[in-house]
């Protein structure tokens, strides 16, 4: 057996493990969750540092640990805007939003917003925008659990699309939020210990000096002091005003972390979440920054972008599906079809399928 | 009147609405005095400790695109301004909310279980830990 079979056999036992566990708690989830309350949020008896872990859990992604790392390995300084923009967001959340959100005793931001609003119009906007945040959130997330998969088990980057999309929605589905709550617990302990292994071992290579890991970055780079600076992805200045303001404001928008605040008992619980999240993810996004720099050091650029050209390729078939909708919108085309053939109106012939659509 | 009242404010923190007892007139007046109390020293000690991290945040933002000679000094060895104003970041989050939970924790809580026990309510209802 070669050593890469010895390593997939390795992570997918792992990996089938986890697999299994985490639907096990699913399974034990689904007979706790009696009615809609424990459906939706846990029956409101979370700990508010089960609540934090859970949503650092979420944050904790594949997005996220691959994307900010990542970023910084290839353009250096202005990978770190993700990390510290991440970061600010929670202070929007811990001082004016997370406390209120819970008193308001909901079920969701829409629930919160129909409260004072009018309803229809309110709920209307608020599930456009979820499912709008959802699909760009989710199209990132998936693409990052493709690769990683890929990388570590033998299967495509694909299937494993499909197979970690089934797994989400059955965990969803099944188990409600004390499942996910579970399971993105178990989640975030295993990936800050990871990270905190991963960082000390690459911070003992470089003598746990950040000066000799930023030099070592630096000239691995071949763009030297510029490496360090802003300017090698942001080539428009306000584009990183923009986006940092986006990430600061934006993270009190994401409906998934936001409805996780419905799950504890009283405002204060709440605020322990907050903290939580903001002293874990801190610490996790600090150590992304340095594993990215590390990976600029000892790994290089051209063996990390011929490693996986997942992400660039989902990025390009991603905006050719945005250009293209409009064209290839069925709708739009029968349509236009059916004003040609008929200016006055009534019926016509949707020409792809041969037959008529209407009268 | 007086249920209904109870029930708004018990349920502004969390609190289950279970009773039927209707309060006297100094009850409910004590109440709602120290609700506006709380969200007057809300105001008072909130927005200003916000405006002020995120006003260091926009520098930060505004400097690192429009300095870029001044971001790129060198403090130590390779360690750079931009780096250090990075660090910061996580730095002044942490201590924002330090300092909010510290407040929190001294100003306003006390006045919370106070309202509380002037509704009748206990001081917080079980989660699991």
């Amino acid at each position: 057996m070669t050593a890469s079979a010895h390593g997939h056999l390795f992570t997918s036992l792992f990996f089938f493990g986890f697999i299994a566990f985490s639907l096990g708690l699913t399974w034990w989830s689904m007979r706790r969750a009696r009615n809609a309350t424990g459906f939706f949020v846990a029956g409101r008896r979370l700990a508010g540092w089960q609540n934090g872990l859970a949503i650092s859990g979420d944050y904790m992604s594949a997005a996220s640990f691959l994307g900010i790392a990542g970023l910084v390995s290839l353009f250096g300084y202005d990978g770190l805007l993700y990390s510290f923009g991440f970061i600010v967001g929670w202070v929007v959340i811990v001082l004016l939003v997370a406390e209120p959100l819970r008193n308001s005793g909901k079920y969701t931001l829409s629930d919160v917003m129909a409260f004072r609003l009018r309803a229809r119009p309110v709920r209307a906007a608020a599930a456009v925008s979820s499912v709008t945040i959802g699909l760009f959130y989710l199209l990132a997330q998936l693409v990052g659990a493709g690769a990683i998969a890929s990388l570590l088990l033998p299967v495509q980057a694909d299937a494993a699309i499909v197979l970690v999309g089934i797994l989400m929605v059955v965990y969803v589905l099944f188990g409600g939020m004390v499942a996910t709550t579970y399971v993105q617990i178990v989640k975030a302990v295993l990936v800050l210990g990871a990270t905190i292994f991963l960082t000390v071992l690459l911070m003992s290579h470089f003598n746990f000096s950040v000066d000799a890991l930023l030099s070592a970055a630096a000239t691995a780079s071949g763009k030297g002091d510029a490496f360090l600076q802003p300017g090698l992805y942001f080539t428009n200045k306000l584009d990183l005003v923009s986006l940092g303001l986006g990430l600061a404001l934006g993270t009190a928008g994401l409906p998934h972390i936001m409805m996780r605040f419905y799950t504890v008992p009283v405002a204060k619980d709440a605020r322990t979440s907050a903290n939580w999240v903001i002293g874990v993810v801190g610490l996790y996004l600090v150590m992304t920054t340095v594993l990215g720099f590390g990976a600029a050091a000892l790994v290089g650029r051209d063996t990390i972008i011929a490693a996986n050209k997942r992400g660039p390729a989902a990025r390009s078939s991603a905006w050719r599906w945005v250009r293209d909708a409009g064209r290839r919108d069925p709708g739009r085309l029968y349509l236009r079809r059916h004003f040609r053939d008929h200016p006055g109106g009534g019926g016509g012939t949707d020409h792809r399928r041969g037959h008529q659509y209407c009268s | 009147m007086a249920v209904s009242e109870t029930q708004t404010l018990a349920s502004q923190f969390g609190y289950a609405d279970v009773s039927a007892i209707p309060l006297s007139y100094a009850e409910k007046n004590g109440a709602n005095g120290i609700v506006k109390e709380i969200a007057r020293r809300r105001a008072k000690v909130v927005v200003p400790l916000f405006l002020c991290s995120f006003a260091m945040y926009v520098a930060t933002l505004v400097g690192l695109s429009y300095f870029p000679g001044l971001v790129g000094y060198k403090i130590l060895g390779s360690i750079n301004l931009a780096y250090g104003l990075a660090l910061a970041q996580f730095a002044i989050t942490f201590l924002t909310a330090f300092i909010y939970a510290v407040w929190v924790r001294r100003a306003i809580d006390p006045l919370i279980a106070e309202a509380l026990a002037i509704l009748g309510r206990p001081p917080a209802i079980g989660s699991i830990r």
